[in-house]
Parts: C-alpha cells; sequence; structure tokens
C-alpha cells in the first residue's frame, strides 16, 4: 500500500484530545447514572462499564477509536482494534463482540486504504475471538478508526482501578514511549527497527495478560494509554485510597525512545499529562527530565499495568515474559496512603 | 553579549522544542537563545520545557508570532532545582495544614458562618504559599460531598498539589459513603501523621 496515513496527521498530536480536567467537570455536571446491577460506572473513571446479566455473567462495554499513529492502513486498524480491545483485558474479561467506528473522508483518499484499515481490525478482532458484527461509516479528514466492543466477565471476577492494596507490587507488561517514537518518526528521527519495535508493541493484544491476572488472582489493573503510565497510575491509585511508589529505573522503555525524547522529541500530549497529572506526583530530584517526561508520554494500545500480590509477583512477571511481553518489569510498589498519590523514586 | 535566533515558525511540533534544545547546546555561556514561534501550544510546551530544565525565560508576541527569549545560564541540561520537586519525605513535613473542622467558621450566626467559610476555601488559592494539606472533619466534610458548591475550587487546589483529606469516619456517621467527590478518604492515622509534622496548622 503506497498510501503514507501519517501524512494526514502531520498536525495531529497536540489539538487532537481535550484536556482531562475540563472534561471530568462537564461529566459531573450529568445526571449520575446509578443502576443495582450496574458493578462499575463512570464515578471511578475506569477502563470500561461493567453491567451484570446474571449471577454469574457481567457485560464489559468500551469504545476507542482514533486518527492515523502510523503509515501502513493494515498496521493502523491492527493496532486501533488492538487498543479497543485491551480496556476488556484491563477489565479481567473476555472480548465478544464489536463494531467498527470509522471516519474516513469520501474524496481525499484511495478507498482501498480504508478496506485495508477495516481488514487489520477484523484480522485483530479475529485473533482475539471476537466478532465483528457491524458497524458505522461517516465522511470525516483526517481519517480515525476504532472499535465500540462487548466483553463478558464473572461479576465476581472483574478487575477494577480501584482495588489495589498496600503491599501490592505494581507490573507493567509493555515498554513505554509509544506517543515519543510515533513523533520521532514524524521528525525523520526514529530509524525503521526503533520504529518497528514500537508498532509490534502497539499490535500486541493484552489477551494473555488478562488470562495470567485472573489466574494469579490480581484484584486491581488498568491499562496505559492516553495519559501516559503516570496518569493512568494516579487515577488507580487515587482510585484506591493509596500511594504507588514507581522505580524509575526500573520502567520498560522501547529501544531508541530515550535518544529521540533526549533530543527535546516530546509531543504536546506529554506536555497535556505532565500539566493535569503532576499535581499529584512527587519526584525524587536526581530523576533526569528525559526519564520523566516518558513517564507522562501518552502510549497507544499500552501495556497492562496491575497491582499483584506480592509472594506471587515474582512468578507472574515471569510468566507474563513467556507469553508475548518480554519487557514485563515489576516497577513499582503499593504503600498506605502518604497524602500523594505518586511518589517517584529513583532507584 | 551574542544573540543566536531559532527560527521555528511554520515548524511541526515537537520541532520547535527539538530546535531549541539543539541551538541550547550550540550556545556558550551566557549567550542568549531567541526563539520565534507562532502557534501558542507550541510555544508553552517550549517555556515549559526551559523552565524545568532550570532556565528563565520571557516572552513577547507581535503579531501573531511569539519570541521566547532564553539565557544560558547552566551547561547541563536535566538538572532540575531542588525546589521545583519535592522528595516523598518532604512532601509529609511541607508548610502549613489547613483543618476544616465544620463547614461553618466562627462563631454566632449560622448562615453568616456558611457565607464566610465558602469565602474562605475560595481565597485560598489566592495567597500563596499554599497549604500542603487541607483537613476535613465533622461537619467539615459536607464541603467535600456532591452536592457542595466548593468542590470545583478544591479540585483546582488538588490540581495544584494540595492534599484533601476527608475524614473516613466522618463520612460514614453523616452517611456521605460514595458521595465524596474530591480528595482522598482518610483516617485518623494519617490525619494524625500530617497534623503532627505540620510547620503550623491553621484553623479557621
Amino acid at each position: 500500500m503506497d498510501f503514507d496515513l501519517l501524512t494526514t496527521v502531520e498536525y495531529g498530536g497536540c489539538s487532537a484530545k481535550l484536556p482531562a480536567s475540563k472534561l471530568a467537570e462537564i461529566l459531573k455536571t450529568l445526571p449520575r447514572v446509578k443502576h443495582p446491577d450496574l458493578l462499575v460506572d463512570i464515578e471511578t473513571h475506569d477502563d470500561a462499564g461493567v453491567y451484570r446479566i446474571s449471577p454469574e455473567l457481567a457485560l464489559i462495554q468500551t469504545v476507542d477509536f482514533f486518527p492515523p499513529v502510523c503509515s501502513d492502513p493494515y498496521e493502523f486498524g491492527q493496532i486501533a482494534a488492538a487498543n479497543a480491545l485491551s480496556d476488556v483485558y484491563a477489565m479481567g474479561g473476555k472480548p465478544l463482540t464489536a463494531m467498527n467506528i470509522m471516519l474516513f473522508p469520501s474524496n481525499r483518499i484511495p478507498l482501498e486504504v480504508l478496506a485495508q484499515i477495516l481488514r487489520g481490525g477484523q484480522d485483530k478482532a479475529t485473533e482475539a475471538d471476537c466478532l465483528i458484527v457491524g458497524g458505522h461509516t461517516i465522511d470525516d479528514y483526517p481519517p480515525k478508526y476504532g472499535l465500540s466492543v462487548t466483553g463478558t466477565v464473572h461479576p465476581d471476577r472483574i478487575i477494577t482501578n480501584a482495588a489495589a492494596k498496600p503491599g501490592d507490587a505494581l507490573i507493567l507488561t509493555k515498554p513505554l514511549g509509544t506517543g515519543i517514537v510515533i513523533a520521532g518518526r514524524r521528525m525523520e528521527m526514529a530509524d525503521d527497527a526503533v520504529y518497528r519495535g514500537a508498532l509490534d508493541s502497539m499490535k500486541l493484544l493484552n489477551k494473555n495478560g488478562a488470562a495470567l491476572m485472573q489466574r494469579f488472582d490480581v484484584r486491581s489493573a488498568t491499562d496505559i494509554t492516553g495519559f501516559g503510565l503516570l496518569g493512568h497510575a494516579a487515577n488507580m491509585a487515587r482510585q484506591s485510597g493509596v500511594t504507588f511508589r514507581i522505580f524509575a529505573a526500573a520502567l520498560p522503555l522501547l529501544p531508541g525512545v530515550y535518544e529521540i525524547a533526549d533530543t527535546g522529541c516530546l509531543p504536546g500530549a506529554c506536555f497535556r499529562n505532565q500539566e493535569w497529572a503532576e499535581g499529584l506526583c512527587c519526584f525524587d530530584k536526581n530523576i533526569a527530565y528525559t526519564r520523566r517526561m516518558i513517564m507522562f508520554d501518552a502510549q497507544t494500545s499500552g501495556g497492562l499495568f496491575m497491582a499483584a500480590p506480592r509472594k506471587s509477583a515474582e512468578e507472574l512477571c515471569q510468566e507474563l515474559r513467556e507469553v508475548g511481553f518480554p519487557a514485563s518489569a515489576i516497577i513499582g510498589e503499593v504503600v498506605q496512603n502518604s497524602n500523594v498519590a505518586l511518589e517517584v523514586i529513583s532507584e | 553579549m551574542t544573540e543566536k535566533t531559532v527560527d521555528a515558525r511554520g515548524k511541526l511540533c515537537p520541532a520547535p522544542l527539538i530546535m531549541t534544545k539543539q541551538a541550547l547546546g550550540e550556545i556558550g555561556m551566557g549567550e542568549t537563545l531567541r526563539i520565534l514561534i507562532d502557534n501558542e501550544i507550541s510555544k508553552n510546551n517550549v517555556e515549559r520545557f526551559l523552565a524545568d530544565n532550570g532556565f528563565v525565560s520571557t516572552c513577547t508576541t507581535e503579531s501573531g508570532v511569539f519570541t521566547v527569549t532564553v539565557a544560558k545560564s547552566k551547561e547541563e541540561l536535566g538538572k532540575v532545582d531542588v525546589q521545583t520537586y519535592c522528595t516523598p519525605a518532604a512532601a509529609k513535613a511541607a508548610g502549613h495544614v489547613m483543618v476544616i473542622a465544620a463547614d461553618t467558621m466562627g462563631t454566632g450566626s449560622e448562615e453568616l458562618g456558611g457565607i464566610l467559610m465558602k469565602a474562605f476555601i475560595n481565597t485560598i488559592k489566592e495567597v500563596k504559599p499554599l497549604p500542603s494539606s487541607i483537613i476535613f472533619y465533622n461537619s467539615g466534610i459536607m464541603l467535600t460531598v456532591e452536592g457542595s458548591p466548593l468542590i470545583a475550587t478544591l479540585k483546582e487546589l488538588e490540581s495544584l498539589g494540595v492534599s484533601i483529606l476527608v475524614c473516613g469516619t466522618c463520612v460514614n456517621y453523616y452517611d456521605k459513603k460514595d458521595l465524596v467527590r474530591v480528595g482522598i478518604v482518610s483516617n485518623m492515622y494519617t490525619i494524625l501523621e500530617t497534623l503532627t509534622a505540620a510547620q503550623t496548622v491553621i484553623k479557621p
């Protein structure tokens, strides 16, 4: 395929998203949705909504779509689908059905590009045993693609973002830096190997990670996406009423990302995330500026971030490495609430 | 004093940042760098980048073009001023702590007390330095639950680094569980820890 989707988003990064705090304020003005069977709702800003339909079955509902993050349409479809499906896995569930959400210009890009995007999404959904049952397309530029997904989980086995306990170990399953690498690619600073590393990481389904979480009885997790590691971690710490201690030196990073970030190649989303999340963080003064900004980097289709029982954390981490997440690492620990959501320390 | 100008007009994000960092590496100590930027978001990011790396910059605007001026005051980038970032231990001992023990301020008229407390909370952010924590207990917790007109203000303080602690026993007593809309629901141990570590405690 010759058409380079990245050309449609040269101005993309900085202006794409709405600031989290403004959005949260607006959401607070809406009538609160309550129901005895609504097990996880908007209040905890979790990865998905969960609704119980029987004592053994609950439905997970989530949606995600965005403009291109890579050049190849087929790969864009794969990544967008993996990203949307990830929220189901972050709740400890299995995807069931999904619908395509496609915004595509009617006369600026060859329609074969649309077909390739959908093909990528379909193949990824099939890999997740998820049935794409339909979708909706409207005319828009730049193109955007994603899925609305329905998944299932046992009501007693939901993994929420509000159940981390002091003593738990914090595990991250994928390396950080996809936003910086993609920006680096646009600036022609990321070579093929580095770019490929980021793409392969984004395409990876969090499916095996979710299965291991259930097996090891992890009760609290989230996936790392648009608000960066610190944004998502801070939310989880606050919802759980605890403090997370993050070991800056233990973070898995995508190969090549530090060098790119060190030149100043930091997407606007890093600064946006920094603005709203840094008030919730306390940093050791020894942590280098570049490393700090990587922690704020918005991720696409990032890894699972889980609070695992301490006793079995090493074993869980090892098994994660063996099922397709070789960068999995223990990157922190959960401690008693110490007035700050995140303590980022330099060891 | 030598001055170097970097023209980042028309450049796409994050090019202005990369150009700034590179130019800072090229000029000598004490020399001045001027960066021309034509969009506000990039300008904000460059200013933030410079501040976080310990530089003082100024900015002027003319006909839609921002000129950010900075002098190279240090050789190494990436080392941050100690004051800017606290260490976890310092977080507990920093500055003054406020205690909000009721949803009214002063004794006498209840109505006046409510008005005064609202004004007090709304004025906190105008006076620097900000408190490191604000503790709410007894009827004070009402200011943090669904329906309180002060939630947005308290959330703003939170985003500025002020810790909001809401007494859990009180929340349960007043049957406001799940209705706390800002801060962390805390316990007597943490509250005592916070008060003990504070240099000053202010109780309106």
